[in-house]
């Protein structure tokens, strides 16, 4: 009889066990996946802001002179208006101020 | 004796489970933590000020006005980051020169920092200039 309690309470523990770390695992991995989601959406946008930033206009944006480029200078006629939701923003100079510039994933 | 071992038992399977339990919260953070590119790009943000400040002429006379401590300089370039970190997002920009300093959209309290340093020539002399970005 008394085995039989022990046993009963064995299962219990354990079916408690898994099913709580099945819906602990479910949510996490859930989360885990959707963060990863978010951060290479980050690094497509940063990636993509920064090859733009050192690119000759009018492929990128970067001012370029006899084959000079200028850094952190953006050519007076690149656009550097950006869309909302998440974009990787710059700081560069446009005809002499300081101006903002995204790339958006 | 039997009934003694009998408890025992269950207290052990219950002790287990318990172990368990902490085990597994201590590794949950891993598996919650999310990858963010906030410090990279800051970090990114505080060279291009750094770069974009010392590459144009103006900014660049601004910043040694500043250094000499013309009066207006200050509020000029002040003035001058705010309106670009209104576009950027919760920055605040801190520029530190031959011991004096400037801040810009510097509001709230901020748990992070980064830096950029540039070495600069004002005509006679070249001086060492701070950007500092701080962001939560």
């Amino acid at each position: 009889m008394s085995f039989s309690w022990d046993f009963v309470a064995a299962i219990v523990l354990f079916l408690a066990l898994c099913s709580s770390f099945l819906v602990v695992f479910t949510s996490s991995s859930t989360a885990l996946r959707e963060g990863i989601a978010q951060g290479e959406e980050q690094r497509a946008s940063l990636l993509q802001a920064d090859l733009l930033l050192k690119t000759c206009f009018p492929e990128g944006v970067a001012y370029c002179e006899n084959g000079f480029l200028h850094s952190h200078v953006a050519h007076p006629q690149a656009n550097l208006s950006f869309e909302s939701g998440f974009c990787a923003k710059r700081v560069v100079l446009q005809n002499g101020g300081l101006e903002v510039f995204g790339a958006c994933a | 004796m039997r009934l003694k071992s009998k408890s025992f038992a269950s207290f052990e399977a219950l002790l287990s489970l318990l172990f368990a339990v902490a085990a597994f919260s201590l590794i949950l953070p891993s598996f919650s933590s999310r990858p963010s590119y906030s410090h990279l790009n800051a970090f990114q943000l505080a060279q291009d000020f750094a770069e974009a400040s010392l590459a144009s002429p103006r900014l660049r006379g601004e910043i040694i006005s500043f250094k000499n401590g013309v009066a207006g300089a200050e509020e000029s370039l002040a003035g001058e980051y705010a309106g670009v970190l209104e576009k950027l997002g919760d920055y605040c920009l801190e520029v530190r020169v031959e011991g004096k300093r400037l801040e810009a959209n510097c509001v709230l309290a901020h748990s992070q920092r980064v830096s950029a340093r540039r070495m600069a020539f004002d005509g006679e002399d070249f001086f060492e200039i701070e950007f500092s970005l701080y962001f939560s």
